[in-house]
């Protein structure tokens, strides 16, 4: 069986981002970029599954510019057999052009599960793997913690509202990942190694004409500094008058 | 004739309030754009809760009423939403940026051949034409962006947006819409039951936060019990998740819920950056923290130097006492 599973190049969590001078991208200088941690728990359940069955191959599939390829590498050295990379230089924050862009060579892999990460952090759309899923018309599980596979099925564990449901649903299927139960694995060194041997194979995406267009991008409003009511219990009183009479929030 | 329709959503036996914020800035907008408003209320014995819509101002509603939805996942609802979009012929189509919500939305946009805005924050109207603002990077940067396809699709923040009080007399109808086989192909197979629901962070007015400074989930009593007096959901952060002392549903910053209630108070937390542009847009921030240089503090509206296992007790206290009051 094949799992195919979108990942995507995202500027580091930690990053302080600063946006660019015609303030319509974010200034790409001194930006680490990493794998989209939701995109890693769905590539380690996609490694769990090839782990506990015989005959899985795991396809990583991406969309970027060229640099994504150490994102696809990272994918590989944790376990995954082979990637291909989109190249395209447009503006990927548009969920609907990510999700074209993608589709005709995920459909060409024939993948009996597809995974995503819910989201991608980076523009928070959350939107690709539904919509890649309806192109492809398979049925979809959206922000599972982790999934599991038996004969031609997929059983799914969600979060719903303090409890988890489990859902299920015949191959082929996608799912986007939500964190959870799995934890993304640490590749080893010698892993990092023979990734470079790994297969990437190399595609020109072709984007359609974007969604919508950027007015500006700008830093929220700082908030004022506030004030340190005191120190200790000796504070709590008055931190309360001040919920009830100042913030009015009690 | 073109209009905004409204997705309901709705939780047990009530539609839920994010779909009256919802609704409300829809007539804002549509009266704005000179757009007609309508509301769809879907699932399965919920004609009563499409009357609710009354007090809200939405004069038009949509109702899909079919025991086959009771247990449905999120397929059938998709093509319940294209249906009442094609019945009204909607230029709009507003959901809550719930999981549900932003599900949804992405089948409509793969259906409709457009992206759709997930999280908005503030919409208004230019020059005749919606404008949509939407955090981004878990709330460092805002995008401000224009629609350039129809329908345009919104998943709006649970919140922000305040609700139109006014009473009308909505007229309702109902839609007959095939639910063919093909669309049950999800199916709910367990669903564990919890003793109690839980106030979910994303839509919550007050959250209380514990973080590494809380040292361990045994400790965590004391957070749920100053959210339960405050009738307030309880949150962490990534350190307590990352630790397996919270479940992720709680996680509040970039790898987890962006949120933006009434008051969040922060017990034991820092403030990574993360964590930081997962809670600024809260109202009103509380912070305790025994570290007088924690970060948190530049964010906090009112911060109380001190080790949590001390002011947080004394918090429940008079917690307890002004529920009295």
């Amino acid at each position: 069986m094949k799992i195919v599973v979108c990942v995507k190049r995202v500027p580091d969590t930690a990053t302080k981002i600063k946006i660019a001078a015609d303030a319509k991208a974010i200034d790409a200088k001194d930006v680490g970029y990493i794998t989209s941690p939701y995109d890693e728990y769905a590539v380690e359940n996609a490694l769990q599954i090839k782990d506990k069955n015989a005959n899985v191959e795991v396809v990583v599939v991406s969309s970027g510019p060229a640099d994504t390829e150490s994102v696809l590498r990272n994918c590989l050295a944790m376990g995954a057999d082979r990637g291909i990379l989109l190249e395209s230089k447009g503006d990927l924050s548009d969920p609907f052009v990510i999700a074209s862009a993608l589709s005709k060579s995920v459909a060409d892999e024939k993948p009996d599960l597809l995974l995503f990460g819910i989201k991608a952090v980076d523009d928070d759309n959350a939107q690709v793997g539904g919509m890649l899923a309806t192109m492809l018309q398979m049925p979809f599980i959206d922000g599972a913690i982790s999934c599991a596979i038996s004969d031609k099925t997929i059983k799914a564990k969600t979060e719903a509202e303090g409890g988890h449901q489990i859902l299920q649903a015949a191959m082929p299927c996608a799912v986007a990942l939500n964190k959870g139960d799995v934890e993304p694995r640490i590749a080893s060194l010698i892993n990092v190694r023979k990734a470079r041997q790994k297969e990437i194979k190399k595609v020109v995406a072709t984007l359609p004409a974007p969604s919508f267009q950027v007015e500006k991008l700008e830093l929220p409003p700082a908030r004022k500094g506030g004030k340190i009511v005191g120190k200790g219990v000796d504070a709590v009183p008055e931190l309360f008058r001040l919920l009830r009479e100042e913030a009015k929030v009690l | 004739m073109a209009g905004i329709l409204v997705v309901c959503e709705n939780k047990e036996n009530q539609l839920r309030k994010v779909s009256f914020e919802v609704a409300g800035e829809a007539l804002r907008r549509g009266k704005e754009l000179g757009l007609p408003v309508a509301a769809l209320v879907m699932g399965h014995g919920v004609k009563e809760q499409a009357g609710e819509l009354a007090k809200y101002g939405v004069s038009k509603i949509y109702l899909v009423d079919q025991p086959s939805l009771q247990h449905a996942y999120a397929q059938p609802y998709a093509k319940i939403i294209t249906t009442a979009m094609e019945q009204m012929q909607a230029g709009y189509v507003f959901l809550a940026a719930s999981p549900r919500g932003k599900t949804l939305a992405g089948f409509l946009g793969a259906r409709f051949a457009t992206s759709s805005f997930t999280d908005c924050t503030n919409m208004y109207v230019q020059n005749g034409k919606l404008v949509i603002q939407r955090p981004i990077y878990a709330g460092k940067v805002i995008l401000t962006a224009s629609p350039l396809k129809t329908p345009v699709i919104a998943s709006l923040r649970p919140n922000i947006f305040k609700p139109e009080m006014s009473q009308v007399s909505p007229q309702i109808e109902e839609l007959n819409v095939t639910l063919e086989e093909s669309l049950f192909q999800v199916k709910v197979a367990e669903t564990s039951k919890v003793a109690k629901q839980k106030l979910d962070v994303n839509e919550a007015a007050i959250i209380v936060s514990g973080g590494r400074g809380m040292k361990g989930p045994e400790h965590f009593h004391l957070i749920e019990q100053l959210a339960d007096l405050l009738g307030a959901a309880t949150g962490a952060s990534r350190a307590a998740v990352d630790a397996g002392w919270r479940p992720h549903a709680e996680q509040v910053g970039q790898t987890g819920k962006t949120v933006s209630p009434q008051l969040y108070v922060a017990c034991g937390i820092s403030g990574a950056i993360q964590h930081l542009a997962g809670m600024r847009t809260s109202r009103v921030i509380v912070a305790v923290n025994k570290d007088p240089e924690a970060p948190i503090f530049q964010v906090a509206d009112y911060g109380i130097v001190g080790d949590v296992f001390e002011v947080l007790p004394k918090m429940i206290e008079a917690a307890k006492a002004s529920g009295k009051n």
